[in-house]
Parts: structure tokens; C-alpha cells; sequence
């Protein structure tokens, strides 16, 4: 139960990543660079704790077995 | 000779990915090239050489397929439709395609060559391989987000739409290889399905309270921070 609330949260955090690098990408086109960046470096921060979440998920599965 | 084998086709990819169009558009476009695209065509055979010195995962899957990309903006009738027109023109797309895919399987066939014996001989189950597919699956998704407001707008400078796609080939890739890859490469198969020694490894690289918390917290904040300015704006 709680590992799949923890895949929940990681699938989250992975749209919201997907997300900010839609928005980066708008804004590129837009020429604004530096916005843009800033938006890619929330999408990996984002992604990254998706991922946490996710092995953190996997670990309370294994260990639950 | 996993090496040679490699180099032969990753310059075979080479050579039709930028080295005949350039010759074509030589020859039957009158368009003489730039100095600066001599060096451009230069850049890949360098970077292939390099990174199979290397034998590192990034050099060979990332910053190679890359390398092609400064050749490709500098003269872009390079990938223009009317290089790739008609069925020669889909032919010739296929023949890309295939040779792509026999380059991924030979740099993944000379990575693997370097892993320890233990997980070079793991089977691969079911899950892994569906844990495999969600990789690529969300290196697509990055890809796509980075394509789309390219696609969608219908007047676009090339130059903003060329830094914008050059940006999400890097990211998903980075994304691959950086977070995703170590997550799939850690399963391996054991008697009892996920476990093994990937278990043992995926335990002793959990990650620790302070890292959830303060990703989970940054990435929250920040994800908040741009939904907030998105609504005002």
C-alpha cells in the first residue's frame, strides 16, 4: 500500500517534470534563454525526485516480501 | 574487434547521416559549403574515435549521435524534404534508421563487455524488461515536451526552434543516462524474481531521508514557484 502511494508521488512528480521542460521548451522558442534554463533545472530537480520516490518504492517492496 | 566493428558503423552512420547529403548538395544543389561546415563534418568521426577510447556509456550513446547535430544546423538543406522526397527519399530514411539501430546494439554490446561477470550473466525478466520499456518510454515523453511548442507554433525562427529540439535530445539523454539507466541496469534476475544481487545494490544505494526531503522539497517549491507565475501570466 505504501509503495504504491509512493509510485503515485513519483508518477506525479514525473508529469510535473514533463511539464516544466513543455514550458521551457515555449519558452526557447520564445527566445527567452534564461527562463528557459531555469525551467529545465526545475524539471530535473523534479525528475530527480521522482526517481528517489520510485526506488525508495522499490526497496519497501522488496523489504515487505 | 567489438571496436572495429563499432567505428565501422558509426561512420558508415556518418557518412550517410551528413557526408553524402553534403556531397549531393555539393554536386546537384550548387550550394558551395562553408569553411565553418568542413569543421562541422570533421566533429563526429573525432567524437567517435574519442569516446571508443573511452568506452563510456555517455560518449557513445549521447555525445556521438550529438556530434551530428552542429553539421546539421550550420547547413540545414542537409535534412530538407527535398533531399529526402519520394520513395528513394524513404529508402534512404530506412537505410538511416536500420544502421542507427545496428549502432545502439553494437555500443550496447561493447558497454556491456565492461560489466562484471555477475550482471553481464543476469537474466532479464519480464519486469525488467517492462522496467526497460518505461525508461524509453519516458525518454520519449522528455523528447516530445521539448517538440511540441516546436511543432504547435505555427511561425518559428529556426534558429530558437533548432536550440529548443538541440536542448530536448540533450536532456532526454541526460535523463537516460543519468537517472533512468541506473534504475533499469540494478534489477537483475534471481530465483525469487527482483532481487539478487540488484536488490543488494538498490539497498545499498537508497536513498537517504535528507535526500528525499530535500529534493521532494525543491522540486515541490520550485513546481509551485512556476504554476503560480503560469496562472498570473
Amino acid at each position: 500500500m505504501k509503495s504504491a502511494l509512493l509510485i503515485l508521488v513519483s508518477l506525479i512528480l514525473l508529469a510535473g517534470a514533463l511539464w516544466a521542460f513543455f514550458q521551457s521548451s515555449g519558452l526557447l522558442v520564445e527566445r527567452e534563454y534564461l527562463a528557459g534554463l531555469l525551467h529545465i533545472f526545475v524539471g530535473f530537480a523534479t525528475l530527480k525526485a521522482g526517481v528517489e520516490f520510485c526506488r525508495f518504492a522499490i526497496i519497501l517492496h522488496l523489504r515487505s516480501r | 574487434m567489438q571496436r572495429l566493428l563499432l567505428a565501422g558503423i558509426g561512420l558508415t552512420l556518418t557518412s550517410l547521416l551528413v557526408f553524402l547529403p553534403a556531397l549531393y548538395v555539393r554536386t546537384w544543389g550548387g550550394i558551395v559549403p562553408a569553411p565553418i561546415l568542413m569543421g562541422c563534418l570533421a566533429l563526429p568521426p573525432l567524437v567517435l574515435f574519442g569516446a571508443l577510447g573511452s568506452t563510456r556509456a555517455p560518449g557513445l550513446l549521447v555525445i556521438f549521435p550529438c556530434s551530428h547535430l552542429p553539421a546539421l544546423f550550420v547547413l540545414p538543406d542537409l535534412i530538407t524534404s527535398h533531399l529526402y522526397h519520394g520513395w528513394n527519399g524513404a529508402l534512404a530514411l530506412m537505410v538511416i534508421a536500420l544502421t542507427a539501430y545496428a549502432y545502439i546494439k553494437a555500443a550496447l554490446h561493447l558497454l556491456r563487455e565492461g560489466q562484471p561477470a555477475e550482471i553481464r550473466g543476469a537474466r532479464r525478466g519480464s519486469r525488467e524488461v517492462a522496467l526497460a520499456g518505461l525508461t524509453c518510454v519516458i525518454g520519449a515523453a522528455v523528447f516530445i515536451a521539448f517538440a511540441l511548442p516546436v511543432l504547435l507554433q505555427p511561425a518559428i525562427d529556426p534558429l530558437a526552434a533548432s536550440i529548443s529540439i538541440l536542448t530536448g535530445l540533450l536532456t532526454a539523454g541526460w535523463s537516460l543516462a543519468k537517472i533512468w539507466l541506473p534504475l533499469v541496469a540494478l534489477p537483475c534476475q534471481s530465483k525469487d524474481g527482483l532481487g539478487g544481487i540488484g536488490a543488494d545494490i538498490l539497498f545499498i544505494q537508497r536513498p537517504s531521508q535528507q535526500l528525499l526531503l530535500g529534493t521532494t522539497l525543491l522540486a515541490g517549491g520550485a513546481l509551485t514557484i512556476l504554476l503560480v507565475f503560469s496562472w498570473m501570466k
